[in-house]
Order: structure tokens, then sequence, then C-alpha cells
């Protein structure tokens, strides 16, 4: 569900693999992106343009992340959002939290700066 | 033109995608007479889509009846089942009619219910504003919230055994 397409010393791009993160998904993403974090003990930038529709469940999955890399001295950031799944983190206001780039040469750019 | 249709969910996770494609495809044909704006059906999506979830995750029994129906310039989503109750119920009885009782905060967000009789709850939402947010203490579970701010009205009744949650937005 998560693949790492890229290993940069001061972080980590994975892809979200799945379109409809739901229910069905979130308790092995949760797991997958919590390893992740543990393993590689870097940013996490995720690649989310593969992701039409996210539910709750997979949300708090993220906020779980995003917990996770805080506590640990790192971020968790993401990128191509679609319009839908934008438009859902505005509505919660995890815009607010969440470092969101519009794609992953976006996201690259400020973290190489 | 005012129509109301219903259809049954089996309560089933591997059903949600399906289901909620199915009262989309129903909505979408039975709003192309009426005007309304491109955020109807976002807000539609995520608030069916968080009914499901709660069905499957809370309501402890196999079906689940939900209901879609358009009158008025308004959408009405009910989802109806003769499961668990609300665990939040069981404090009705001591909330005061008319008194919004907080039920969740995390700096986001303040998540209220207002007990408007014996039988029916409403939920509202509040943006705190300058409040400090702690990622730490983020709420990780946020179907209610979803809900509560998609729609313009969210209400849960329970009348022995029969659980309603009904969410209404406003077409227009």
């Amino acid at each position: 569900m998560l693949k790492i397409v890229n290993e940069h010393p001061q972080y980590i791009l994975a892809k979200v693999e799945i379109a409809e993160a739901n229910l069905n998904y979130s308790d092995q993403f949760k797991t997958e992106l919590v390893s992740l974090l543990k393993d590689k003990g870097r940013i996490v930038l995720l690649n989310m343009e593969q992701v039409t529709y996210v539910d709750s469940s997979f949300l708090g999955a993220l906020v779980a992340g995003l917990k996770h890399a805080l506590g640990a001295g790192n971020d968790l950031a993401l990128s191509g959002l679609q319009k839908d799944v934008h438009d859902l983190l505005k509505l919660i206001r995890l815009d607010k939290v969440f470092k969101i780039y519009a794609n992953e040469q976006a996201a690259i750019a400020a973290l190489d700066q | 033109m005012n129509t109301k249709q219903s259809f049954e969910f089996d309560n089933q996770a591997s059903s949600i995608s399906s289901f909620s494609h199915q009262l989309l495809e129903c909505l979408v044909s039975r709003l192309m007479n009426h005007h309304h704006d491109g955020q109807l059906l976002f807000k539609a999506r995520y608030i069916i889509g968080e009914l499901l979830n709660n069905a499957v995750k809370h309501s402890g029994c196999s079906k689940t009846v939900f209901t879609l129906t358009i009158e008025n310039d308004y959408l009405t989503i009910d989802k109806v089942d003769e499961g668990t109750k609300l665990e939040l119920m069981n404090k009705a009885s001591y909330l005061k009619n008319g008194v919004p009782t907080l039920i969740m905060a995390d700096g986001l967000h303040e998540l209220y219910i207002t007990k408007e009789s014996d039988q029916l709850l409403s939920f509202f939402c509040r943006e705190p504003q300058n409040e400090e947010v702690t990622i730490q203490h983020l709420h990780e579970h946020m179907g209610l919230l979803i809900i509560a701010k998609a729609a313009d009205r969210f209400t849960y009744s329970f009348n022995s055994p029969v659980n309603t949650f009904t969410a209404t937005v406003n077409l227009s």
C-alpha cells in the first residue's frame, strides 16, 4: 500500500497506492506508515496523487503518523492531493497541521532548502 | 420534484465502496433537475461514507437502512438500524434541554451535543479562534465531526429499539 520511491539522506518519498482510502485499508496503512517512520527515522513525504477518497479512519491513521513523526523530531508531509481530498482536509482543518505540497517536485524543492 | 429512496446495507466493510457509489449515483440522477452548487455531492459523499463507517464499526447488527430524501430544497440522509444505542444517549438524561454540552475539543474543533428532547440529540461544531493546537492532542476519530461539519443539521434519535442518524444539507 505504501511504496518507497526515493530514499534521500534527509527524507523518504513514498507513494500511497490505493484509490479509495477507507476503513478496509486504514489499519494496514497505519501499521506500514508507523513502521516506515520508525525504521527510517527521517521526514516522510507521502505522494497521494492516486488517492481519490479518504475517510475518517484513514485520516486518523495520518494523524497518528504525524504524531509519531513529530514526537521523534521528524515530520510527515503530503503531496498531490486531489481536490476532494484537499477540500476534506480543509473542512476539518487538518491543512493547518500537515505540510501540504501541490506535487512531489514542490515538496522536494521545499525540503531541499 | 420531491423524491425518496431507501437502500439496505449489510454492515460489511467490504461493501462500503460499492454501496456508497450506488447511493451517489442515485443522488446524481435525482439532483439533475435541482439547482445546487458543486459542494453538495462532496458533502453528501463524505456524510454517506462516515455513516457507513459508523454502521460497520458501531451498529452491532447486520442491517442498516439508508434513505435519501430530496424535498423542499433539502437533501436528507437517514441511517436507521435496530442495533446498539449511541453511548452518548446514556448521558442525555443528565443534560438540560437546549443547553450545548462539549463532547470533544482538540484545538482545531469543539464538538457539542444538544439535547432537543428525551429521544433527540443534535450535533454542532465550533472552530475555536486563536487556540493553540497541540499535535499530540489531536483526535484520531473524526467521523461524527466530519458529518457535523458537512451537514447543515445533524441529529441522532433513539426510539427503542430504533437508532436514527439524520444529516440534512441545504441544496442551495
